[in-house]
């Protein structure tokens, strides 16, 4: 993994991200406190203004160190969340271990930051079916398992956060911690298609 | 020394105000530093900040960090594993209401309560409930006791600092001491008492001006704490409080 891969990583999250905030706000506004577009959009400028830096780690340590930014930048909880996600990639990538194991761990650690798990209407119920699908070797699948894992979270009443002040009002909108997580998928693996690594 | 305190909220602003609260209730020696709002100026929470504002009370004794809401639990979270190795252990967040939490929470650190202490007690006042959360007691029955009944007539009531100072005094005693409110419906009969040297089970009477209590102690020196007792809250704990 080098170093002009890790820089095209980040562009292009910061690209899909950037694109879309104005979308996740809407989403937010509707469940949460309306701040998830702004909080991940300033995580990623952050990340794009320190790509030269990042690009220039090792792959394990430039997930941590991307992990650390968006802990120290986002502000709301997806800060928290995403940060422990790519550091949790990072201790797996450190040992050596593939992209699906590497995904696992990040999960473990984002279940344990957000004290939740699959079926609270949360990005684990983006990330846990798109690991699954990767661990199973369902490469092509990807975007298509983010985009039904989305439209799931639709149906479900939000158990975390301030989604779950709403109760059954919750129920009918779609996540916004899962919207972003799809979108980062998609530009991954898009990434990675280009690249013609997959 | 005793333990840091640490408010974390969404906003500036309620940050900043519970802190004044607290060194206005409680007493601006102690160790309290305030944080919100998140890296952008909005409202939010912000690790490197949270970090900073353990740092700024930083006690050997703990660190108590009452937060509001969500992402400032996470975000507190973060800030406690950036600590240096051994420090982490050391600081803790409190499952309470950050207002009323961080209150007692300084109330008791300002008697030199521990950080578990602190935590035990302010965890159990506030449950997931919601209720409020006190222990109740047998009363003292036998001829033993010493009792004496006062009005309280210090403007905030038996709270906050009054209660705090009278607590102190109480604890000077060897004396077992139990205070309990008389309800304005059954004048002949205390409600249910609690020690008197207890910050929060005093707090928890929430005993307020023109309330008749009834200060009980059995013990050596029970005569001279029921009579100290007695006359503190008759003289607005010292404090020219009466209005």
């Amino acid at each position: 993994m080098n170093g002009d891969f890790i820089d095209a990583l980040i562009a292009a999250a910061h690209s899909t991200i950037s694109d879309h905030a104005d979308e996740l706000t809407r989403l937010d506004q509707a469940i949460g406190d309306g701040d998830h577009g702004i909080n991940l959009k300033r995580g990623f400028d952050a990340l794009l203004a320190d790509r030269e830096a990042i690009a220039g780690l090792g792959y394990p340590e430039a997930l941590h160190k991307a992990g650390m930014t968006l802990v120290m930048k986002v502000g709301g909880a997806s800060g928290p969340l995403f940060g422990s996600l790519l550091m949790g990639m990072a201790k797996a990538a450190g040992r050596g271990e593939d992209l699906a194991s590497q995904l696992g761990e990040g999960i473990e650690m984002v279940k344990k930051r957000g004290k939740s798990d699959v079926g609270a209407k949360t990005m684990l119920d983006l990330l846990v079916p798109v690991h699954e699908a990767l661990a199973a070797g369902r490469i092509d699948d990807l975007p298509q398992v983010a985009d039904d894992a989305v439209v799931r979270t639709r149906d479900m009443q939000a158990m975390r956060g301030r989604a779950s002040f709403l109760g059954e009002r919750s129920i009918g909108h779609d996540d916004p911690g899962a919207s972003s997580a799809r979108l980062l998928v998609h530009a991954v693996h898009r990434l990675l298609g280009e690249r013609g690594i997959l | 020394m005793s333990i840091g305190i640490v408010i974390v909220s969404h906003s500036p602003l309620v940050a900043a105000g519970a802190r004044d609260m607290v060194l206005q209730m409680v007493g601006d020696d102690l160790r309290v530093s305030a944080t919100g709002g998140d890296p952008g100026g909005g409202l939010g929470t912000d690790p490197g900040a949270i970090l900073a504002a353990i740092k700024e009370v930083w006690s050997d004794e703990g660190v108590a960090i009452f937060v509001d809401m969500g992402a400032a639990e996470m975000n507190s979270e973060m800030a406690i594993e950036m600590l240096e190795p051994g420090r982490g252990s050391r600081v803790r967040i409190v499952d309470a209401p950050v207002v009323e939490g961080a209150v007692i929470g300084a109330t008791m650190a300002s008697t030199g309560a521990s950080l578990e202490a602190v935590i035990t007690e302010t965890t159990r006042r506030f449950s997931s409930t919601g209720t409020v959360d006190i222990v109740r007691e047998t009363e003292p029955e036998n001829d033993r006791w010493i009792r004496r009944t006062v009005t309280i007539t210090h403007r905030v009531g038996l709270h906050a600092r009054p209660a705090m100072a009278f607590t102190r005094l109480a604890q000077t005693f060897a004396a077992e001491i139990r205070v309990a409110g008389i309800p304005d419906d059954d004048p002949g009969k205390a409600a249910t008492p609690a020690d008197a040297k207890s910050i929060v089970r005093i707090m928890g009477l929430k005993l307020k001006t023109g309330a008749r209590i009834e200060i009980a102690a059995t013990g050596e020196d029970a005569r001279e704490a029921v009579t100290a007792l007695a006359g503190f809250v008759e003289r607005d704990f010292d404090e020219g409080g009466h209005e």
